[in-house]
């Protein structure tokens, strides 16, 4: 269950843009980089996704949650743009994360990850299959369950397992070559 | 089920959901050595998604809104992103665009076309073929209606009605128009005047 969006109007009213901005860019972008595996694409998509966003308040249809609307928007615009032929061709080298790209570690866990690490991880997940890098996305960092991230991607629910199997043994595999 | 869980089991157990594989579970439940491997490899996860997540979020500083705005506003205005079809046309026009520059840096220059109207009629009484080389011919487009010739330097061979063009009397800037037939001599060819 998400918590509904903070920027949600009291009652009655439409939500404010600049508050609806402000709440879910940082994470609408940090999803479709990591779904891109390209911190420009990534950008660029979350862009998309917001004139999207502009062009739904137009046109007066009103999800009844914009971080979840935004979201399936946000894969949707990195589905899109991972399929057209010119961006595999465009972009088939992507752009690497540079040393000062890499943040600083928040939590206790992610200080067990050193800066060597963290980069050599990113590394690796651009590496991973695109459809195992949404699913790693979908269910590891953003915590959704099976049947959702399935649904989300078109895939039944033992695909989901599979992909997630698969960049689990990869993504562990580079992290214990890099300790 | 008495033998340990190994990796790919474990991980298999880890991406599964609850009340599946209860074999492994109830394993995993009495076994300490078992029970261990699977918290290291879930804290691995964690890390892992952590530090992919903390990279996402960092780097380049994120636009502000005004910029969606603004490429909203584009849209509207109709100079939203080009799809991918005018942005191949686009990329195959910068490509032609770039080879012609390449060819113009190189120093290739295409000849001015001649006017065989241009040429004067005097001159052309006294027409001399001076400088035609039957092994390097230019061949050259006959264009009626306007009366220009094309040249195009580096054909492989002179056909039957072309045309090939030849310097007179000493190599000024106005030429003759020569018609030649394959393997005819020099002096077969006839000029353009008898063509006319």
């Amino acid at each position: 269950m998400r918590a509904p969006d903070s920027a949600d109007p009291p009652k009655g009213a439409p939500p404010d843009l600049d508050a609806l901005y402000r709440d879910h860019h940082p994470r609408i972008l940090r999803l479709c980089r990591m779904m891109l595996g390209d911190p420009d694409e990534g950008d660029e998509a979350a862009q998309e996704v917001f004139v999207r966003m502009l062009g739904q308040r137009r046109g007066g249809v009103e999800p009844a949650q914009w971080g979840a609307w935004l979201t399936r928007v946000a894969i949707n615009a990195c589905h899109d743009r991972r399929r057209s032929g010119w961006w595999k061709w465009w972009r088939r080298d992507g752009r690497e994360l540079l040393d000062s790209d890499v943040a600083t570690p928040r939590s206790a866990e992610d200080e067990a990850v050193t800066h060597e690490q963290g980069a050599a991880i990113w590394r690796g997940f651009r590496k991973l299959s695109p459809r195992q890098r949404e699913v790693f996305v979908l269910r590891q960092v953003e915590g959704w369950p099976t049947r959702e991230v399935g649904a989300a991607l078109k895939i039944t629910d033992q695909a989901v397992k599979l992909h997630l199997f698969r960049a689990v043994r990869r993504l562990r595999e580079i992290l214990r070559s890099e300790q | 089920m008495s033998l340990c869980l190994n990796e790919n089991e474990l991980t298999r157990l880890y991406v599964s959901d609850q009340g599946e594989m209860p074999a492994e579970r109830a394993h995993l439940a009495g076994c300490a050595a078992c029970a261990a491997s699977y918290e290291e490899l879930a804290r691995d996860s964690r890390m892992i998604a952590g530090a992919i997540a903390a990279a996402a979020s960092g780097g380049a500083t994120a636009r502000e809104f005004p910029a969606a705005r603004r490429k909203d506003a584009a849209a509207r205005r109709g100079f939203a992103r080009p799809g991918i079809a005018v942005r191949l046309i686009g990329a195959t026009a910068f490509g032609a665009a770039a080879a012609i520059a390449a060819v113009a840096l190189l120093g290739w220059r295409p000849s001015a076309p001649v006017r065989v109207a241009s040429v004067p009629r005097a001159a052309m009484a006294h027409g001399r073929l001076v400088a035609y080389a039957p092994e390097r011919p230019y061949r050259m487009m006959w264009d009626p209606i306007s009366a220009i010739a094309y040249d195009e330097a580096g054909s492989a061979a002179t056909r039957s009605g072309d045309v090939a063009f030849a310097n007179y009397g000493g190599g000024g800037d106005y030429g003759d128009l020569l018609f030649c037939a394959p393997g005819e001599e020099n002096e077969m060819c006839a000029t353009s005047a008898d063509h006319r």
